[in-house]
């Protein structure tokens, strides 16, 4: 079955929960069936312990298709081991505040029992001390976490804090060119390019070309068509969108040591021009409030030629009902040949109150079998093997790229205060775009701030 | 000495029976409020104590509990820091403009409402309370709707007529102007049922005489409804007041403080300090800070308007 094919029900889950249920259904249990009591990981047999039998596990989610797609297969968990888990769905921004006032809780006094851990989250919450290390009980997991199912890359942004495993991952988002495939084969659309950029069109390869092509793009058709779909919304959404264009030219927000901010230097103060360029002059009206449902419902409108963006977005483009691309998206390293890769992983809090029962769940959903099947039903998957799957890679073609986009990417740097340093970042960022400082004003005000977190 | 077959008897020339009867009931009385006051002391009394507690001790998330004593260390921190000099500036613009422009708003409306033998005037107060009903979460949610730039109903209309669009959120310009408009249209609603009600229950003696001594609307307005209307409106100001330096909901949901800093207000930092920087001894001194700039504003107000009245 094709990813665009319409009469793929199984990932309808934005405008439809209870069909995508059920329609799920069928396919969930036909998954199952084979590995209804335990899982296989090659030679060895995976077995899970029923000493938690009665346990109701509680954790804090985020809404989104990778949770749907585990809470379907709760009730396999739920008959292997007997542990009942509920989870607490919620969007994003609300997502940090509620897990910290769990996680300063102490010992035992938490509601939640594990946790989905963002990637600039990971330093806070293990250097804080508010998490188990987990490395510590990978070894006695009997297979079912092996930690070099996992790339160094995978690893290095969401599970190790000072060289140690603290988390262990569940699915990456890594960040690229996501850019119309059409209209880089359509004569009528390149002739217009041409005719304004003087150029033929081409994919651009540094940071400078595509700002330039975003530009060009954006007097093609104006109001019909943008050359870039961009988020400039103060805090998470402008910074990540940032990043792109930062690594793209080279540039960091420390220098090597991390012992001084180096974003306020000629690189970073470069990527800052550009970025502010693009959303003036390459993308949509608004931009510098736009927050990442307005630039993928401008995606899936085939509003936008091109987007720094994640890769769900084109994902989500070619499985929701209402999108007008379908099939006409592809995704590329950021040019400039580095983006931002995000990940989520899993964490034990040490407020958990029933840690082991927590550690039951983790093994279980980060076991190869069920890792599969979470990638299977479209996650962008954490582990290596499903890359390695053909009827992975034949459903959703796209993900051929994440093993570039992940070992190319970037996460951010290593201090502890990451959270912060996205929001002292991105306020400064936001007052460029909107004209309040220019670009080596706001980078000197952001490294003043930055210097603040060492 | 004491008269013989007297003793049983209370002696009311010291101790009259209202002197008595407040003895029994007294103690009555506090018990009945008991309840109240213990709410008020966990609900509100404790938090206070304990964030001013925080606030002078050293007290970071990431580092454990809390910390060493600083006595003032946080306070000159924080005042010291610019995004709160900013965060400020915005606050005391956002009350003053949302406190004279929902004001103004809640009185013509309320002078409107309050005609005699005006029809339908129930459904015309129901309709102007319809915006107090809906949650400040929703109303961002959907004036964030509203005045997108590319989907946005205002830009529409506003193209219909032939005038442009504009980044209503977008500009640092226009940031604030915007959140400005969005929280009159939704708190207006509760200034006009304060001040309606101060309205009608006005005494209608003065103004009937006035009128029989040939005074104009205007001077009646001008030197007997408005003066009588002080307190009322008095009241109405600090219920605003405070509730505008406080904003934190509307910010969160229209533009999360952007762009740049133009709508950061002090709530909002101050979340930021608790939540973001996890410091949350700083955050308990911007807090009582906050406190400290209500108390001494409400204190000053009251001051002024009852010289204004009482003169």
């Amino acid at each position: 079955m094709k990813a665009n094919d319409p009469s793929n029900g199984l990932f309808d889950y934005y405008m439809n929960r209870r069909r995508l249920i059920q329609s799920a259904g069928a396919a969930g249990l036909a998954l199952a069936a084979a590995n209804r009591l335990s899982g296989i990981a090659g030679a060895q047999e995976i077995t899970f312990s029923r000493e938690f039998e009665g346990t109701t596990l509680n954790a804090l989610m985020e809404d989104l298709l990778e949770t749907t797609l585990i809470e379907q297969m709760l009730p396999d968990f739920e008959a292997l081991t007997g542990i009942k888990v509920q989870f607490e769905k919620v969007v994003y921004p609300v997502m940090h505040d509620k897990l910290v006032t769990q996680l300063a809780a102490g010992e035992g006094s938490g509601t939640y029992d594990f946790l989905e851990v963002d990637f600039y989250w990971v330093y806070e919450f293990a250097r804080a001390g508010w998490v188990e290390e987990l490395g510590l009980r990978v070894p006695d997991s009997g297979g079912a976490i092996d930690l070099t199912r996992y790339t160094d890359a995978v690893l290095a942004i969401n599970s190790l804090v000072d060289g140690k495993n603290f988390f262990i991952p569940m699915y990456v988002y890594p960040m690229g060119l996501l850019y119309r495939k059409d209209l880089m084969e359509d004569q009528a659309f390149k002739d217009s390019y041409k005719t304004i950029a003087g150029i033929d069109l081409a994919m651009p390869t540094t940071v400078e070309e595509y700002v330039a092509v975003v530009k060009a793009i954006n007097q093609i058709n104006p109001g019909e068509m943008y050359g870039a779909a961009m988020q400039g919304m103060q805090g998470d959404p402008i910074v990540m969108e940032f990043c792109n264009y930062l690594f793209g030219v080279g540039g960091s927000f420390y220098n090597a040591d991390v012992t001084a901010p180096s974003i306020n230097d000629e690189l970073g103060v470069k990527a800052l021009t550009l970025y502010v360029d693009a959303m003036a002059n390459g993308a949509q009206p608004g931009a510098a409030n736009a927050d990442l449902n307005d630039t993928g419902a401008l995606w899936r409108q085939g509003k936008a030629f091109s987007s720094a963006s994640y890769l769900f977005v084109l994902a989500d483009a070619e499985n929701m009902e209402d999108s007008q691309v379908k099939g006409k998206g592809a995704v590329t390293t950021m040019p400039g040949g580095s983006g931002l890769t995000g990940a989520w992983s899993w964490g034990v809090p040490k407020s958990s109150p029933n840690p082991d029962a927590a550690w039951e769940f983790i093994k279980w959903v980060e076991s190869p079998d069920v890792a599969m099947k979470r990638a299977l039903g479209g996650s962008v998957a954490a582990q290596k093997a499903p890359y390695d799957n053909p009827e992975y890679i034949a459903k959703y073609p796209w993900m051929a790229q994440v093993k570039d986009l992940v070992a190319t990417g970037q996460g951010l740097p290593a201090v502890t205060k990451q959270a912060q340093l996205v929001e002292i970042t991105g306020r400064h960022l936001s007052d460029a775009v909107s004209g309040g400082k220019a670009p080596q004003d706001a980078m000197d005000a952001a490294a003043e701030e930055l210097k603040e977190l060492l | 000495m004491s008269i013989p077959g007297t003793e049983s008897q209370p002696n009311t020339a010291v101790n009259p029976p209202s002197r008595r009867a407040t003895r029994v009931l007294f103690p009555f009385r506090i018990k009945m409020v008991l309840p109240t006051i213990f709410a008020l002391l966990l609900i509100v009394g404790y938090p206070l104590v304990y964030s001013l507690w925080i606030s002078l001790h050293d007290y970071d998330l990431t580092e454990g509990g809390i910390g060493d004593f600083v006595g003032l260390f946080n306070f000159g921190k924080v005042i010291r820091l610019d995004p709160f000099h900013t965060a400020a500036k915005n606050t005391a613009v956002l009350t003053v403009s949302v406190v004279v422009i929902e004001l103004a708003f809640a009185l013509g409306l309320a002078l409107l409402l309050n005609q005699p033998g005006l029809r339908f005037k129930n459904v015309y107060l129901a309709i102007l309370l319809i915006p107090l009903l809906v949650s400040p979460v929703a109303v961002g949610l959907i004036w964030r709707l509203l005045l997108h730039p590319d989907l946005g109903a205002i830009n529409w209309a506003l193209n219909g007529i032939g005038l442009p669009g504009q980044e209503w959120l977008g500009q640092q310009s226009t940031a604030m102007p915007t959140v400005i408009g969005v929280d009159a249209w939704h708190e207006t609603s509760l200034l006009l049922v304060i001040i309606l009600a101060g309205l009608t229950s006005l005494p209608k003696d003065p103004i009937e005489a006035a009128t029989v001594d040939g005074a104009n609307r205007w001077q009646i307005f001008s030197t007997i409804t408005l003066p009588l209307l002080a307190p009322v409106m008095l009241v109405a100001m600090l219920i605003r007041m405070i509730a505008a330096m406080k904003t934190y909901d509307l910010i969160y949901i229209l533009t999360s403080g952007g762009p740049g800093s133009s709508t950061e207000t002090i709530s909002f930092r101050i979340w930021k300090l608790g939540f973001t920087a996890l410091d949350m001894g700083k955050a308990g001194a911007a807090s009582i800070l906050l406190l400290l700039v209500i108390l001494a504003m409400t204190m000053i107000l009251t001051r002024v308007m009852k010289i204004d009245f009482e003169s």
